[in-house]
């Protein structure tokens, strides 16, 4: 067993009386951004950036992955105490986990989504620690065409997957990607979209997504009219549940946790979807669907197990691809870069340490997040009576800390004001917003791919099709896009012919 | 680029702003077809610089040219579709769109905020700024409490301050506000 080998190394990483002190931190930080709706991990880890820029890097991913993770438990509270999601992993939550709470289960409701997100965490953190190694086998066939396909997928899978229009997500994809564009080319070092400005020339992907998630979210609360929420509902003591809890519980928590982390690991836009079909699937399952919207524990029990597992799986194509596919690993891709690291198959031999003492620091920080979210589930939940106007002032004054503190440029203020405005009309006129960080991140990575690709056949585009995986992959990507379009141009025939 | 999105927000918003009752009850999206009328004017702006980047002749299939003409040509295309269908069909599915109308004052306050900051970090000080900012932030907000909201605001950002400069090495602007208290 390499993997486990290799994992027992990471332990030895992950145990050092410092990383456990950053594995807390993360997990701590994760759990508080989880709970406070208006600020999460995407916004967060690239606030982080400058700051952690001084650590080694183990030590920043540690940081970064247990803040994922503590996320995914933190936003729990908010969808059962005050029917907002923290985070969109847990909007399915708020249906069942609010409806709980009302009638006096807020404690059961949030140890039943703390436990599940344990076990989850611990399936997926499993799961991705024997798969990576094998996923990297795989990835080790892959060449610079093969790449530009799966970027491709990734693409179309972000944008059309998610939300309601594909329209809308791919126009967002595009934004992302012509703002990607902005900067030198790396390969040639021509200037483009700089517009003769030396402010452009280095990109303006940290102040984008600042700006997008900090200063757009401050816009859209604070010009929303009917953005009054909903009363919270008290909590005091630790969460707990009952033995028929437990008995309803742990059936959902496993399948959420088997559904969550395929889902996440494929290219579909992370924790979101898995949540969704957990919550479809325990209904199914229930003996009492009746029950189902008006406090039943399963679509707590599931769903939260789904967005926890879900996080171990998009780990799994970030670190062994270098392929993110939510926001959040986008983000950490950034990261990665900063350091000069290049996820990918050969990360895993040449940062062996840095992956291994992640993986196992997951492991660790998801049994502290089970002992912060239990006991102290009540002290957590005060979180939610900063009252909103001060809630995101702060959240401005540390945008401005993370975009400012670093580079003093005037021109960057701007910048993040001009697409905290994009952020907003996009909002309002309801584009979804992580596509344009999925291209403007990846969009550079998949133009170098190709154009690698090109160099090595000479110009000859017909490489992306004579390769059977490359083809394979954009015949997926094709199929995604097309698919559900001509889907319902069928059923809309049918039902002509039929009426 | 920025700078154009940035004026079409603007124009979008004042759109918004003015779509009253009756025109959201007739189903034609109009602030949609604003946005998307400003993303093909940016397109094609972009896609006509973009051919301005340069090509050495040892760079395959137009090299660093290409990628920007098929995005910004990808992105004209995709939004001049979803004009059309604005206009013409019944509104495109929206995610999570927003329901109420608009209140123009809370995004203004919020930027007049990030501008005041941007105004006086470098004369008065990261904390000063920082502060001014949140005040406005909470105000768009609709705090009422100043007193607080001046507490609060210069307690996080001086707090912010002696943290990440004094701890982590960060250089944020003092500011010359002590200096001038001192000289008069």
């Amino acid at each position: 067993m390499d993997a486990l080998a290799s994992l027992a190394q990471g332990f030895s990483i992950a145990l050092t009386p410092m990383n456990l002190l950053w594995s807390l931190v993360g997990v701590t930080m994760g759990t508080m951004i989880g709970i406070l709706p208006g600020i999460g991990p995407a916004l967060t880890i690239a606030l982080l950036l400058p700051v952690t820029h001084k650590l080694d890097p183990t030590a920043a991913f540690v940081i970064f992955g247990g803040l994922y993770y503590g996320a995914m438990y933190g936003s729990s509270t908010t969808s059962i105490l005050i029917k907002t999601p923290g985070e969109t992993g847990s909007i399915v939550t708020t249906i069942d986990g609010h409806e709980m709470a009302r009638r006096g289960r807020a404690p059961a409701a949030l140890a039943t989504a703390a436990i599940g997100s344990f076990v989850a965490g611990t399936v997926g953190t499993l799961a991705l620690a024997l798969l990576a190694p094998e996923v990297v086998k795989l990835a080790l066939l892959f060449g610079p065409a093969e790449y530009f396909a799966l970027m491709c997928v990734a693409f179309v899978a972000v944008s059309s997957l998610l939300g309601a229009s594909a329209l809308r997500g791919l126009i967002s994809l595009f934004i992302g990607l012509s703002l990607g564009l902005v900067g030198i080319d790396q390969q040639t070092g021509a200037a483009r979209f700089t517009f003769g400005s030396m402010d452009l020339l280095d990109g303006i992907s940290i102040v984008v997504v600042v700006g997008l998630f900090a200063v757009g979210e401050a816009l859209f609360h604070a010009s929303n009219t009917r953005d009054e929420g909903e009363a919270i509902v008290p909590l005091q003591g630790p969460a707990r549940m009952t033995g028929e809890e437990w008995r309803r519980s742990w059936k959902p928590w496993l399948r959420g946790s088997i559904i969550g982390f395929p889902l996440g690991a494929l290219p579909a836009g992370g924790t979101e979807l898995p949540t969704f079909i957990s919550y479809q699937l325990e209904k199914k399952l229930s003996d009492r669907p009746e029950e189902f919207g008006r406090g039943a524990i399963e679509g707590v029990a599931g769903p939260e197990a789904a967005n926890n597992s879900a996080v171990a799986g998009v780990l799994v194509p970030l670190l062994t691809l270098g392929l993110p596919t939510s926001a959040t690993a986008a983000i950490m891709l950034t990261a990665f870069h900063q350091y000069g690291i290049q996820p990918g198959p050969l990360l895993f031999s040449q940062n062996a340490g840095l992956v291994w003492g992640l993986i196992a620091s997951l492991f660790i920080g998801n049994a502290m997040l089970l002992v912060l979210n239990l006991p102290l589930a009540g002290l957590w939940a005060r979180l939610l009576y900063i009252p909103q106007p001060w809630l995101y002032g702060g959240i401005m004054v540390f945008a401005v800390l993370g975009v400012y503190g670093v580079n003093r440029s005037p021109f960057e203020l701007g910048v993040l004001g001009a697409v905290g405005l994009l952020g907003l009309t996009m909002s309002r006129l309801g584009f979804p917003v992580a596509p344009v960080i999925v291209g403007m991140i990846l969009g550079p990575m998949a133009e170098v791919q190709f154009r690698r690709a090109v160099q090595i056949s000479q110009g000859d585009l017909s490489v992306f099709l004579t390769r059977p995986i490359a083809a394979s992959l954009l015949a997926v990507a094709v199929a995604v896009l097309l698919g559900p379009p001509l889907m319902d141009a069928i059923k809309a025939r049918r039902r002509v012919a039929r009426g | 680029m920025i700078g154009r999105i940035g004026e079409g927000n603007d124009n979008g918003g004042d759109a918004l702003r003015s779509r009253s009752k009756e025109e959201a009850l007739v189903r034609r999206d109009w602030p949609t077809a604003l946005f998307c009328a400003l993303l093909i004017a940016a397109s094609v702006a972009l896609f006509t610089t973009a051919q301005g980047i340069p090509v050495r002749p040892v760079d395959p299939v137009l090299g660093p040219r290409l990628f920007p003409l098929a995005i910004t040509g990808g992105l004209g295309l995709l939004a001049s579709l979803l004009l059309l269908r604005t206009v013409t069909g019944p509104a495109e599915p929206a995610t999570d769109a927003a329901e109420g109308p608009l209140r123009w004052t809370g995004a203004a306050l919020v930027l007049a905020g990030l501008l005041l900051f941007g105004l006086l970090v470098e004369t008065a000080g990261y904390i000063v700024g920082a502060a001014a900012m949140f005040i406005l932030v909470a105000r768009a907000f609709g705090s009422r409490r100043l007193g607080y909201d001046i507490a609060i605001g210069l307690a996080l950002a001086g707090a912010i301050f002696v943290v990440f400069t004094l701890g982590l090495g960060l250089k944020l602007p003092a500011g010359n506000l002590p200096q001038l208290l001192l000289r008069s």
